[in-house]
């Protein structure tokens, strides 16, 4: 089983390379077909990863929640399955899987370089919540990052459109419609939402039997407030005031650095989320 | 933070504690800013619940009126967001037929469909989709509401404290409190009761991490009602509405004073905080004072006793497993060393004719003890709120139209299709674009 895991991992991580490479072929050199080779191998890597979590979480016998790597492979995971389900039902939005691999390969570099050796749960760890509460997170992750990812190809496009240097064939151009990015964007943002209102609600419940409150003012579950109200302010700025286009798509990076200060920063630095002793 | 960690960063790094202090989430949360933009978003998503209401009510009026015309259905074209594509179809079948074929079609993608003609022969289609979206929104505002009423009732009736209780003993649940933390308006008493901590286990992974951490509580109230469980870390124990959750715990070792060989006092001394981070091979200190005496007894605990091969003392790690004490006996007036000896369970020390016997290994419990009426109302809202937008987000607003109008050529129709989505108006037309040709498509056939 150990040696399964360390196979279909490196192979995971070997499939995310090969494909972020063909996709450098496909982008900057112009080979149409190598687009497709690259998702395939997304798609590839994607079920290496999915075998390499079931493994471990067999191994370990929880959930893999605990510690800096194995919250790295969910995160990517997370992002990429985000992106595959994306993609099937937007095929323009292929293209960015070039983007999703640099970030996939960096989580995963960051959570294999801090060390893949398994260890026994912490009791607070010990809940039927940590599934729901961070399968609900990752999801919200995976969401928020691809919406970001939309919003910068926005205005990536929007700005060559504007310089009127927008030449056929070019990369740019496989970059799907201005209107049809913001809505995809808008799309994953409310998909990421309703993920991220799912998780503080199963953190509520398990925060109550960890520390018989259901919100303790501690760091992480402040941040993950915070950026709830980041993107539930983005969504009402865009549902009810009509906010879009390039200033929606400012809005939406922004509230990714709540994100990445949450769920990166408090959460690896402090490491008090589910400190008891 | 504990409160001497907050106290050295004043001393040793003011700079870092005045940033820390004014950027701490618990201030920035309570502060107007972070309660202004709560309240905008409040009264953002009430706005957005009115008119959505108002919205829906005049879309009810408007199916209502059997007398809807095909033209009413156009006025959509004149709307925000509104998308028509003209698709020519050359039909082998007839109107009705083709009505028909366009129905099963759009009934597949669930969309909601009704129909009507004109004297001129016109036939109108039009399909609804995403109604239910509308009871996810107003769900969703019901959870935030009853969120604030939850929250109200928390804060008047929240009672959260901490209590300590040392193994073997039997206390009423009153005298173990060490802190009360929140003491509410309403209810401000908890129930009469005796409690115990019969026993601590605790076992730790290869990282030093607390991997299990069980209290054998026993809990009576002063009415007859009883407990025993184990609480668990996560497995908080329910009594008469208290909860009581484990927190830390600690050693508490047990002493027998003997003169001329009389047992002549038993005590538990419960040491400090130290487990499992604090001890370090120098050990941590703790003391007490015997009795009434000038005597007081200096403790280094060591969890692990391991002498090197140089005679040095040192634990083995954190986790006790061959407990020993250095115990020092001072002049408390003075600070001056009367005795100091290493001592393992069943040793002790003597002095000024007496003997300190360290005679067992108990441990103390420091419990959370909560009850909060509020939390199942909250609890209860949190869910209805994350269904009811759950319910909103995969149900949204879209409708649909369809107009076939013969042409004088045989067999030839004009068929226009056209649709309406508030917020995803371009994802839309592809949507429409393809169902346009999936229509033309099987219509023809």
């Amino acid at each position: 089983m150990k040696l399964l895991e360390g196979i279909t991992l490196w192979a995971s991580v070997a499939f995310y390379s090969l494909s972020l490479m063909a996709y450098i072929v496909a982008v900057f050199f112009n080979r149409e077909k190598w687009s497709n080779v690259a998702y395939r191998g997304i798609f590839i890597g994607f079920i290496f990863q999915l075998i390499t979590i079931t493994t471990r979480w067999i191994i370990t016998g929880h959930p893999p929640a605990y510690g800096v790597y194995e919250n790295s492979q969910n995160k990517s995971f997370a992002l990429v399955l985000v992106f595959l389900i994306a993609s099937k039902y937007f095929d323009k939005i292929k293209v960015f899987g070039f983007a999703v691999l640099i970030l996939t390969l960096i989580t995963l570099g960051h959570g294999i370089t801090s060390g893949i050796q398994r260890e026994a749960l912490a009791a607070p760890y010990k809940s039927g919540w940590v599934f729901v509460h961070v399968g609900f997170g990752q999801l919200a992750y995976g969401s928020f990052a691809l919406a970001t990812l939309l919003s910068i190809g926005y205005l990536i496009k929007d700005k060559k459109i504007k310089s009127e240097n927008l030449k056929e064939n070019s990369i740019y151009t496989r970059i799907p419609d201005l209107k049809n990015l913001d809505e995809l964007s808008l799309k994953f943002v409310g998909l990421g939402f309703v993920s991220l209102t799912g998780m503080i609600v199963s953190g509520a419940f398990w925060a109550s039997s960890l520390w018989g409150a259901y919100f303790v003012w501690e760091p992480m579950q402040v941040w993950g407030l915070i950026s709830w109200l980041a993107y539930g302010v983005l969504l009402h700025l865009r549902l009810t005031l009509g906010w879009k286009d390039r200033r929606a798509a400012w809005f939406t990076i922004a509230a990714m650095v709540t994100i990445l200060i949450w769920l990166w920063g408090i959460g690896i630095s402090l490491g008090v989320h589910t400190r008891i002793l | 933070m504990q409160p001497n960690e907050l106290e050295r960063l004043k001393t040793n790094e003011p700079y870092r504690y005045w940033f820390a202090s004014r950027l701490a989430p618990s201030r920035v949360v309570r502060s107007y800013p972070f309660i202004i933009v709560w309240l905008l978003l409040f009264n953002s998503t009430l706005v957005c619940t009115y008119r959505r209401v108002k919205g829906q009510l005049k879309l009810n009026k408007l199916s209502k009126n059997k007398n809807i015309k095909p033209q009413n259905l156009l006025k959509f074209d004149d709307e925000d967001n509104a998308i028509t594509e003209k698709i020519p179809i050359k039909a082998k079948s007839d109107i009705p037929q083709l009505v028909n074929q366009i129905k099963a079609i759009l009934k597949k993608y669930r969309w909601k469909v009704t129909s009507s003609q004109n004297q001129k022969s016109n036939f109108y289609l039009e399909g609804k989709k995403g109604g239910v979206g509308f009871w996810g929104s107003i769900l969703f505002h019901i959870g935030l509401l009853l969120l604030f009423v939850g929250a109200g009732i928390s804060s008047l009736t929240k009672y959260n404290a901490s209590i300590l209780i040392t193994e073997n003993y039997a206390l009423p649940l009153q005298d173990t409190i060490i802190k009360v933390a929140q003491k509410p308006l309403i209810f401000p008493d908890i129930p009469g009761a005796i409690i115990s901590l019969k026993s601590i286990d605790t076992r730790y992974g290869s990282a030093g991490q607390l991997t299990d951490f069980a209290a054998d509580v026993s809990i009576a109230s002063f009415n007859g009602v009883s407990k025993r469980e184990k609480v668990r870390v996560n497995q908080p124990l329910d009594f008469l509405g208290l909860r009581i959750l484990p927190e830390k715990y600690g050693i508490s070792p047990l002493f027998f004073l003997t003169k001329k060989g009389k047992v002549v006092d038993r005590f538990n001394i419960n040491l400090g905080d130290w487990l499992p981070r604090g001890w370090t091979e120098k050990g941590t200190f703790d003391s007490f004072l015997l009795g009434n005496t000038n005597y007081r007894i200096k403790v280094q605990f060591i969890p692990n006793l391991f002498i090197n091969k140089k005679g040095k003392v040192i634990s083995k790690g954190t986790v006790v497993k061959n407990p020993a004490m250095i115990l020092t006996v001072l002049n408390d007036k003075n600070g001056k060393e009367i005795k100091k000896k290493l001592v393992k369970k069943n040793e002790s020390i003597k002095f000024a004719g007496q003997e300190l016997i360290f005679k067992d290994l108990n441990y103390w419990g420091y419990f959370k003890v909560v009850r909060d009426y509020g939390v199942s109302v909250i609890l209860f809202s949190m869910i209805a709120g994350l269904i009811g937008l759950a319910v909103r987000y995969v149900y949204h607003d879209k409708n649909i139209w369809i107009i076939i109008r013969p042409q004088a050529k045989e067999n030839y129709l004009e068929f226009k299709i056209g649709g309406k989505s508030k917020y995803f108006p371009a994802l839309f037309k592809e949507e429409l674009k393809k169902l346009g040709e999936q229509i033309k498509l099987e219509g023809v056939r």
